[in-house]
């Protein structure tokens, strides 16, 4: 499980300071105000790790465009093996068992990009020297071999994270079949919901009945809901309700439907990510919906098997979560990102046993600013 | 007979669907307003107004329902009865609604603690025909902790499908051939008095 995350000089975000994570964390503020820097930060991490530095920057059209420009650099050249600039974008995670950091910076003139220094350090001892000896400027020390060396699971952990920010009118489609094996996740638009569903149907028929099941709970009218496969020019897979005696195919059902679908395939999964990111999850979810999804969030952090970050704009859902989950982006006097746990603040004790989460958020309580 | 019902869950809640069927099972005539008011803060803020509307819509009397523990339980949490009761109280007399009017049935420590009382129930929600699977009846569930969490292993061990209150409970409830087991838990019992409209 991470405990913390601190991200520095990525995006708006200059320093994070070491963000507390709880098995489930609940990221709230203003658009704008610095969530999604915080997930794109972490989703950044993930893609250095897989598939190396410049893949990661190609999202983001060059570095130049994800390092915050306030802070000011000066190449460093004197005594120095690599000239280099200062203030270096840099991921520092705490896990349960051991912290991690990488740092990205470039040379002169910019046209060298690298990563810089990484460190695993066990816990409980000091920090160990860069442990970048004979890598490539592009690929991260974490590694499916560093994980049989050391016999950890940090890359397997890693390359698991599950993103979503669903996008349901790609999601009903067909889409070309993926036949080469191994594992299949799910894209972060929800796009191939059709093949994570059959994955999972071949993986543990149980599982997917149960999700079919819960479906039900959503949609009573529905009867079935199978992936379809047709090889009329190329093999593509998509999604076919039942609904009565009708057949509905995937691109004609409704975006709560098909939203719904794939947090339910993601949360049932038999062997679920040990991370999930969700970002403004109510969306097009009803309040019974809602309830459903808050409700299987619990279980499986209760569980243990996943760890869960959202992001949300909705009163409602916070009601339905204790205070100690949520965790306030907010832009400090400066205008940098600042992350809080209201429940932290011991001011708020009262207002907490009077009102809701929610309520208090729209209120303007949780808020950290002016209070110092 | 007209009875109003006010649960902490949200709409189509397993309280709100449990105990409006059980309620049905005490008095099939019972014509029953459920309102759901989605969390305990909720439920004690709004009570008081919502026990009013619903005697205004001449229910003859309302039942307020909840549990005693909170979905997300954190460590330390030390959950009162009766603080809970004087809150509600304080909310009901706010509203300006006799007190006598309204039947608070507070659950230790949740809902489920009713559900596990009937093993007989259990067993028919988790067995298939060619599977089936025989779950004993646990007594005094109200003073087991966490029943919710001995339900989901349950459900886990037997069927290797995680226990939904929303799509389970109702589920168990169903399958309850009589009502003598629930019964031994001293807040179905209550519940059931206050359905009946018993004096106590």
């Amino acid at each position: 499980m991470l405990k913390s995350i601190r991200l520095k000089n990525f995006k708006a975000i200059r320093d994070s300071k070491a963000i507390r994570l709880t098995p489930l964390t609940v990221l709230i503020g203003n658009n704008g105000s610095g969530k999604s820097s915080l997930i794109e930060g972490l989703e950044t991490y993930q893609t250095i790790v897989e598939s190396g530095l410049d893949a990661a920057m190609a999202t983001w059209r060059g570095f130049e465009h994800i390092r915050n420009q306030a802070v000011p650099r000066k190449l460093k050249t004197f005594n120095v093996d690599r000239p280099y600039q200062t203030n270096p974008v840099e991921f520092n995670l705490l896990w349960q068992n051991y912290r991690t950091s990488m740092t990205i910076t470039t040379g002169d003139g910019d046209n060298q990009l690298f990563i810089q220094e990484e460190q695993i350090t066990p816990k409980g001892q000091p920090i160990e020297q860069s442990i970048r000896a004979d890598l490539t400027d592009d690929t991260s020390v974490i590694s499916p071999s560093l994980d049989h060396r050391l016999n950890i699971d940090l890359y397997a952990n890693i390359a698991d994270w599950q993103f979503l920010n669903l996008n349901p009118h790609d999601m009903g489609n067909p889409i070309l079949q993926k036949r080469t094996g191994g594992r299949i996740h799910l894209a972060k638009n929800g796009s191939n919901i059709a093949e994570y569903l059959l994955s999972i149907y071949n993986q543990d028929v149980s599982a997917f009945n149960g999700i079919i099941e819960t479906l039900q709970y959503v949609l009573p009218y529905a009867r079935d809901l199978q992936p379809k496969i047709t090889s009329e020019l190329e093999r593509s897979i998509y999604l076919q309700l039942t609904e009565a005696n009708f057949k509905v195919p995937g691109w004609l059902l409704s975006t709560g439907t098909l939203r719904v679908l794939a947090l339910l395939t993601v949360l049932r999964h038999p062997n679920p990510p040990p991370l999930i990111v969700i970002e403004e999850i109510e969306n097009g979810l009803d309040p019974r919906t809602i309830h459903l999804i808050v409700d299987e969030i619990r279980s499986i952090v209760e569980s243990g098997s996943s760890q869960v970050i959202l992001t949300t704009h909705s009163p409602y859902l916070l009601d339905l979560l204790p205070l100690s989950q949520i965790v306030l982006v907010e832009r400090d006097s400066t205008g940098q990102p600042i992350f809080s746990r209201p429940a932290d603040q011991k001011s708020l004790n009262d207002w907490a046993e009077q009102f809701s989460p929610g309520k208090l958020y729209t209120m303007g309580q949780l808020s950290q600013e002016g209070k110092h | 007979m007209k009875i109003g019902m006010i649960f902490e869950c949200g709409p189509q809640g397993a309280d709100k669907k449990v105990c409006e069927y059980l309620a049905r099972q005490l008095q099939p005539d019972i014509e029953i307003i459920g309102v759901t008011l989605d969390n305990k803060p909720n439920l004690i803020a709004s009570c008081g107004q919502a026990a009013a509307q619903l005697l205004n819509e001449g229910c003859e009397r309302v039942l307020i329902v909840w549990d005693l523990y909170p979905a997300w339980r954190e460590k330390g949490q030390k959950p009162c009865r009766r603080e809970d009761r004087e809150a509600i109280h304080k909310s009901i007399e706010n509203a300006g609604v006799p007190l006598s009017s309204v039947h608070l049935i507070c659950i230790t420590e949740e809902l489920e603690a009713w559900l596990i009382a009937d093993g007989r129930a259990i067993s028919a929600v988790l067995s298939t025909p060619a599977h089936p699977i025989s779950i004993p009846d646990k007594k005094r569930t109200e003073s087991i902790k966490n029943p919710k969490g001995y339900l989901m292993k349950l459900f886990k061990e037997k069927s290797g499908r995680p226990y939904s209150d929303l799509q389970h409970a109702e589920k168990i409830a169903k399958k309850m051939p009589d009502l003598s087991k629930i019964n031994r838990c001293p807040s179905f019992s209550r519940f059931a008095s206050k359905v009946k409209g018993e004096t106590s």
